[in-house]
């Protein structure tokens, strides 16, 4: 005999009353039926393996990046030290640009000499490039030569004679 | 002054067996709570969330927040409403940060209300009968779908849990006249959707 509801007084709609009542006893065979079924542990391997994939993927990441890191750094460190070690007076480097369009191989060698620039080899090429640059600087083309002797009063003349 | 020395040994022993004592009668008496109301709190939370696996999951963590908390239970309500009330919350919860969240990977296992119409006893019902009761748990269903978050709670509390005016007031703190206005409006929404719906 089933129990009368205690809630069925207060309702003066006996369809009303009924459906509810109906409700209710879905309600409990549905949540009978689910509170007794036989529960796997399926999801809980499957969220083990994504979660080792994901460390995994996340630790790949994380030594790319830092690889990438490091190698930006030590080349930006190279560059700026081919940018300290190869400086070049500024009257100097005005007055070259003429001798570098006459002889790119000689100074593009000079250029590219960057990591071991502190060495003596590359000293004496430095100092016999800046001899040759003051040689040359010292052919002015003629379309400059009035420039060059308002430039040189006391000095020398314009084709080196004192 | 030797005396005291003496004595502190076996007051601290004493007082260890009087409290693992009342460790054990706390857990045996957890125990037997969990064990009586723990069908209850996932039938709620299942016809709340119509998701199986939401309402073991909310079921467990309610269980698991009890048991932490027992020692702070003071008895002022009875277990089921204090249990109830934690559900409640840990419901409450649960949608709030789904909103929040939503990139959070949780899936919708709501199942539809055609299929949770389809649950039935098994009693000595004519075909027809089983088909009148299936309609009429279908359109309830859809009623408590539109029914705000507190009205559907108050109305399973009351017409599916059978929970007293006082003890819903209590586990949803609300007043008992709140309490009762929500579920005046809940039944009315369900006797339209009873009616053939607008």
């Amino acid at each position: 005999m089933r129990q009368r509801e205690k809630w069925v007084e207060e309702l003066d709609d006996p369809a009303l009353a009924g459906a509810l009542r109906n409700f209710k006893a879905s309600v409990e065979a549905w949540s009978d039926a689910a509170y007794s079924r036989p529960r796997t542990i399926a999801p809980a391997a499957a969220w083990h393996w994504r979660r080792v994939a994901a460390w995994a993927m996340g630790c790949v990441l994380a030594i790319g990046s830092l690889s990438g890191a490091v190698v930006y750094k030590i080349h930006s460190r190279q560059s700026r030290e081919a940018k300290v070690t190869t400086p070049q007076p500024v009257g100097q480097q005005v007055l070259s640009q003429p001798a570098a369009v006459e002889q790119p191989a000689v100074v593009r060698s000079g250029e590219e000499k960057i990591p071991n620039a502190t060495t003596s080899a590359d000293k004496q090429e430095q100092s016999l490039l800046a001899a040759v640059n003051t040689d040359v600087s010292r052919q002015v083309p003629a379309a400059m030569e009035p420039l060059a002797q308002l430039m040189d009063d006391g000095g020398t003349k314009s084709d080196g004679s004192e | 002054m030797a005396a005291g020395t003496a004595m502190e040994p076996m007051t601290r022993a004493r007082a260890e067996g009087i409290a693992g004592l009342e460790l054990e009668t706390a857990t045996e008496e957890f125990s037997r709570v969990v064990e009586r109301h723990r069908p209850q709190i996932f039938r709620f939370l299942l016809s709340s969330t119509r998701d199986v696996d939401l309402a073991e999951t909310l079921t467990q963590e309610c269980l698991l927040k009890a048991h932490r908390n027992w020692g702070s239970f003071r008895g002022e309500s009875s277990a089921m409403t204090w249990l109830m009330r934690i559900a409640i919350n840990l419901q409450k919860d649960h949608w709030r940060n789904r909103r929040v969240q939503f990139w959070r990977r949780t899936q919708v296992n709501s199942v539809d209300v055609d299929e949770a119409s389809e649950w039935l006893p098994s009693g000595e019902r004519s075909a027809e009968q089983q088909l009148l009761a299936r309609e009429q748990v279908a359109r309830v269903w859809k009623a408590v779908e539109r029914l705000s978050e507190r009205q559907r709670t108050v109305f399973l509390l009351r017409y599916v849990e059978e929970r007293e005016l006082s003890e819903i007031a209590q586990a949803t703190a609300l007043s008992e006249g709140t309490v009762k206005a929500h579920l005046s409006r809940a039944v009315a929404r369900v006797r339209v959707e009873l009616r053939g719906g607008k």
